[in-house]
């Protein structure tokens, strides 16, 4: 076998796409030929990279909640662009049975979402809370809370950061911080650890509907905020809105006392 | 009263499959057109035309080519002559009820810094695909970034699987040269 006859070979062999004719032919002349080797290397290496790339990219939680609102027609999804291209692309012969049609079908399919069970963040942030105290989450330390505040924001493309707490007078300290993915959202994770309890920190862009069924709602009249509180398996979970983004801090600590931390860091800012 | 129609529980089976493609056609929708908006114009395009030809599909055959399939015939036809058909703009708002249903329990927590590197790797490579021609890189993100065979593939692309594999052959030269030894630098081991 000439080399030239055997690039396309290599290409097959690297995607696992070969005869069993096809494969000895190949492996044959590799084994007697550097340069093809090389080639196969290299080239395995490429796709491995491009691959690994691949994965890199997910579908924007944005997407898919227009698609989910496209599927419910209960959101605008146009703002932004022109009536008339709206218009245009209504317009267009055979969409609008097309588009009917997805309404139909999928306002079905929005109902069997809506009651998709164990899809809630806050519970799964519960879990991690509960991974970390285990020891099953390892957690990468970090001297520096500035440093990994911004290294935060940077792994989500600065569209949101961490919130942030001081508390030092409790003897808590931001000692680690990740980026969890849930489904297909991106969840900011601080942890504070110290004297007292340690306290998980999950900062998201979502809403209120992120707290798990049946969290208990009161509003502060102090903050004029909305807060969720839920436990389960003796850890207490207590969300609210802070700006654009759901601040979540789950803890063995008392909602009561999770609740006098955010005011503290309300009175600070 | 009457009960849930079988059709209505086939349709919605179908489309809650559907929903399990969004993040395998946005990959390669990002890869095809090379710009984040649009390719998310395609997945909600692939979305409204699945659902709309429903009929068409057979069920128990491969549901991600097909998908892929009308991705890549819409992708082609509406950005190969530069032409936005229709984009969607999506915020969340306050006090927007937003649900994730797809959202599954987490499963690892890569740090913040392997989350930029695989970052900065992905936007090298996607910039070097962005500057081979369509019918080398069309291959690659097929095979490459969406898993496909060349079976799949060719099906996609309308072409024989011979086809496939000696333009994934050649695209995958060209990409090594856009990426001037980028990829081997960075190894395999991270």
């Amino acid at each position: 076998m000439r080399c030239d006859e055997a690039r396309e070979l290599i290409t097959a062999r690297v995607d696992g796409e070969l005869s069993a004719g096809e494969r000895l032919a190949i492996d044959d002349h590799l084994k007697i030929c550097g340069s093809c080797r090389e080639a196969f290397g290299a080239e395995s290496r490429l796709k491995q990279q491009t691959k690994l790339a691949g994965r890199s990219i997910t579908a924007p939680a944005t997407l898919r909640q227009a698609i989910e609102g496209r599927i419910a027609g209960r959101r605008p999804i146009f703002k932004g662009r022109s009536i008339k291209s709206v218009r245009r692309w209504f317009d267009i012969s055979g969409w609008r049975p097309a588009f009917a049609m997805a309404l139909l079908f999928l306002a079905a399919a929005s109902i069997i979402y809506m009651r998709w069970p164990s899809q809630n963040i806050g519970l799964a942030a519960l879990e991690t809370h509960a991974s970390i105290l285990n020891g099953n989450t390892v957690l990468v330390r970090s001297g520096d809370p500035v440093a990994m505040r911004d290294k935060l924001a940077r792994a989500v493309g600065e569209r949101f950061k961490p919130v942030a707490f001081d508390l030092s007078i409790m003897n808590l300290y931001p000692v680690s911080g990740f980026v969890q993915k849930v489904g297909h959202r991106e969840v900011l994770v601080t942890v504070y650890q110290g004297d007292g309890p340690t306290i998980t920190c999950f900062t998201f862009l979502g809403s209120e509907a992120d707290a798990p069924e049946g969290a208990e709602r009161f509003y502060d009249a102090d903050m004029r905020l909305d807060f969720y509180s839920f436990s389960r398996g003796g850890l207490n979970g207590l969300l609210h809105r802070e700006g654009g983004v759901i601040c979540l801090l789950v803890s063995k600590m008392p909602a009561a006392d999770l609740l006098a931390m955010i005011r503290g860091k309300s009175a600070h800012a | 009263m009457k009960g849930i129609k079988a059709g209505d529980l086939d349709r919605e089976r179908f489309a809650s499959e559907v929903m399990t493609y969004i993040d395998h056609l946005y990959r390669v929708a990002y890869y095809l057109v090379k710009n984040a908006d649009e390719a998310q114009d395609c997945v909600q395009e692939t979305c409204v035309r699945a659902l709309g030809s429903q009929s068409q599909f057979t069920p128990g055959t491969n549901m991600k080519a097909w998908l892929t399939r009308i991705l890549y015939n819409f992708s082609h036809d509406a950005y190969a002559r530069n032409r936005r058909m229709v984009s969607a703009e999506v915020l969340i708002e306050a006090g927007e009820q937003t649900k994730d249903f797809w959202e599954t329990l987490p499963t690892a927590n890569p740090g913040p810094e392997t989350l930029v590197l695989e970052r900065e790797l992905g936007a090298r490579i996607g910039d070097a695909l962005s500057r081979i021609p369509e019918e080398f890189r069309a291959p690659i993100v097929l095979v490459d970034m969406g898993d496909l065979s060349y079976a799949e593939a060719a099906e996609v692309l309308s072409c024989p699987i011979g086809t496939v594999r000696s333009r994934l052959s050649r695209g995958r030269k060209l990409l090594e040269k856009q990426l001037c030894g980028y990829v081997g630098s960075t190894g395999t081991d991270r």
